[in-house]
């Protein structure tokens, strides 16, 4: 049997409620925007979403697991890794058994596993602290666009909301179409976002973008040039919103 | 002279100041801005070095001159101030769009240190009185000005600095002899809370200070840098201690003469050695003494050690202490404390270390697992050598770049 639930963490937990002892004997729960192939199962189920349940389930969990083995578990979610339920139900599985501890122990391969997912979340989250740049829109609005492998536009939101409180501001996954707005110290989330196009800019901004481009070419040491230790940090498929960068790309 | 060319002038005169970090400070407030603890890398330059802060000189025009230094009285470059207001302004619209955590700000001395300070204070007042500005600043004092002024940056910078340039008090006579050993080091003392102004703006000065050395420009070895920065960590309690690679900017008798290309390599070893003394638990005089005054520009400083101490291999990670465990090569302090934590739950065997971020292609020498030897040489400083220096050369001599060049240097991110 194959169990299908909407793709977000509250279908998660609410199909892992519902359906505990299914799914830890190994029947699969699977996205149910997957494309199907066929008649692979010959039982199929779909689970739908009860947000209050997910609720109590994860309180329940936590009590069980830990905290952090929670928020790990979390990250690793939002990782949006091919088959990381089958993952994310092993590590429960384990927690549900060895507690809060089962976490430290890096070696044990299922939680390499998914410390290994939560990681990449968390790291690509971080890179896009630094990376992720605002435009000037004429109505005032700070706007700024990622690309990101992981969905990580929730995780951000805290940190600009606390970072830009006097500003109107909005970041849009342009892949997945969902975005946090965010003014006053308060935000939301957003989905089914389109933008305008071509962007209405305010006046200044193209001067300070160029003021930007300026000091980044400046501020290079021509004698240490090392564009291979650059890719290292900041690989080329990180420049597409990246205003520095961005007459680089057309170049190359 | 329009902001533009003010800024590509302050900026490219502002360049050889190594100085990146933007952690250490949890600052927040209303208004706009909010120190992020770890430091966040905003962007990475061509030469490869993060990019953090807006660097800039808040005026080149200096009466100094430094033999090695670009802003030096003379050379005959153009000269620029920016007023406070200008970098003010250009400080919160770079940050607003999220292209800086904040402001580094240095200067030449056009007049006496007072004045200068003075006038990097006022930049600094408009952004954290003014705009309610919480963001990171990195203020570099100029040595001899008051203890007045001194206490003021303080309160309004999370890091400040002052770079004592040369290994030794004779370099920094021969080579800057308007700069005075003594007034540095006064300026590295940590700032006193002043009873009579009230910590309004916060701690102070939270990221603590740090300072640079140039590496090249004078004679002396690795042992003297290193002995120094010791002595500035544990005498002064700097937070870090930067060296930068001389590049020669101006032509001069007192410098040495021009080389092919900076000796990029040699100040990436003293960053690893650096590491080693504020991490690892080791002492300059492990390192290096006056019989072997440099670092093996071939292997890492941690591989070197433990060539000269085979007699400490092969360790078992599942009996070792803390203080072995942080001295194998390939295994760093991420992976000793995974170590510790996963050794309680199991035993640990050579085919888990992986998962653990151990580095086996270097650590599997300086291993045994259930009484077997891990490495597939044996345990003799010539045979180790070459395995643990040898793939590297292999892979020097692919690069296209004249200038030798190591995909695993580390970029000054200020983490830490």
């Amino acid at each position: 049997m194959a169990l299908f639930y909407d793709g977000t963490l509250p279908g998660f937990f609410t199909a892992l409620g519902r359906h505990h002892n299914r799914l830890i004997d190994g029947h699969s729960l699977i996205k149910s925007s997957t494309p199907k192939s066929g008649d692979l199962f010959f039982t199929t189920k779909v689970v739908p979403t009860d947000h209050s349940y997910s609720t109590r389930i994860v309180e329940r969990l936590s009590q069980r697991m830990g905290r952090e083995s929670l928020s790990t578990l979390g990250l690793a979610f939002l990782s949006e890794e091919t088959d990381v339920e089958a993952t994310l139900l092993a590590f429960i599985a384990l927690a549900l058994k060895q507690g809060p501890e089962a976490l430290q122990n890096h070696a044990d391969p299922t939680v390499h596993r998914v410390r290994t997912l939560a990681r990449r979340t968390s790291r690509e989250r971080h890179r896009l602290l630094g990376l992720l740049r605002f435009i000037r829109l004429g109505d005032g609005l700070y706007l700024a666009r990622i690309a990101p492998k992981s969905h990580v536009v929730p995780l951000l939101a805290r940190h600009f909301s606390r970072r830009l409180a006097d500003q109107r501001w909005l970041i849009i996954d342009t892949e997945r179409r969902v975005g946090v707005y965010g003014q006053q110290g308060d935000w939301e989330l957003a989905t089914h976002i389109e933008l305008p196009d071509p962007l209405p800019l305010h006046p200044e901004e193209a001067g300070m973008a160029q003021l930007w481009c300026d000091f980044y070419h400046s501020i290079a040491i021509p004698e240490r040039f090392n564009p291979k230790l650059r890719q290292q940090f900041m690989p080329q498929h990180s420049w597409r919103y990246l205003t520095e960068m961005m007459g680089e790309e057309k170049k190359s | 002279m329009d902001i533009h060319k003010k800024l590509e002038l302050l900026s490219s005169a502002a360049r050889y100041d190594a100085a990146c970090a933007s952690s250490g400070s949890q600052r927040m407030g209303p208004g706009v801005g909010a120190a992020h603890p770890s430091g966040i890398c905003h962007s990475w330059s061509a030469d490869g070095r993060c990019i953090s802060l807006l660097k800039v000189l808040q005026s080149n025009h200096c009466r100094f001159d430094c033999a090695y230094c670009t802003n030096r009285a003379s050379n005959n470059h153009p000269r620029a101030s920016f007023t406070p207001e200008e970098l003010a302004d250009l400080t919160l619209a770079f940050y607003r769009r999220n292209y800086i955590e904040g402001l580094f700000l240095s200067s030449a001395v056009r007049d006496c240190a007072d004045n200068t300070m003075e006038r990097m204070l006022h930049t600094l007042r408009l952004l954290r009185r003014k705009h309610r500005f919480h963001g990171y600043i990195h203020l570099k004092v100029i040595p001899g000005a008051s203890p007045e002024l001194m206490q003021q940056a303080a309160a309004l910078a999370d890091r400040m600095s002052a770079n004592i340039e040369l290994p030794t008090r004779a370099s920094l006579n021969a080579l800057a002899p308007d700069k005075e050993e003594g007034a540095i080091l006064r300026a590295l003392q940590p700032v006193m809370p002043d009873r009579q102004l009230a910590r309004r703006d916060g701690p102070l000065n939270p990221a603590g200070m740090s300072t640079q050395m140039l590496i090249g420009a004078s004679p002396e070895p690795d042992l003297t840098v290193l002995q120094r920065a010791e002595t500035l960590y544990r005498d002064q309690s700097l937070k870090r201690v930067y060296y930068s690679a001389y590049i020669p900017v101006n032509k001069d008798a007192r410098l040495p003469a021009h080389r092919s290309s900076p000796p990029l390599e040699r100040e990436h070893r003293l960053y690893q050695a650096d590491w080693l003394l504020r991490f690892y638990r080791f002492e300059v005089s492990e390192l290096l003494d006056p019989a072997m005054p440099d670092l093996d520009l071939t292997l890492d400083p941690k591989a070197a050690w433990a060539l000269r101490h085979l007699e400490h291999f092969p360790l078992d990670v599942n009996q070792a202490a803390r203080e072995e465990l942080l001295r194998i090569p390939g295994i760093g302090l991420r992976s000793v404390q995974r170590i510790l934590t996963s050794r309680r739950q199991q035993t640990l065997h050579a085919e888990d270390l992986h998962r653990l971020g151990v580095v086996m292609k270097r650590a599997r020498y300086f291993l045994q697992d259930r009484g077997r030897y891990l490495g597939n040489v044996p345990l003799q400083e010539d045979h180790l050598r070459s395995a643990l220096s040898g793939a590297k050369q292999a892979r020097q001599l692919d690069l296209p770049f004249a200038a030798p060049t190591e995909t695993s240097r580390m970029a000054l991110t200020g983490e830490f």
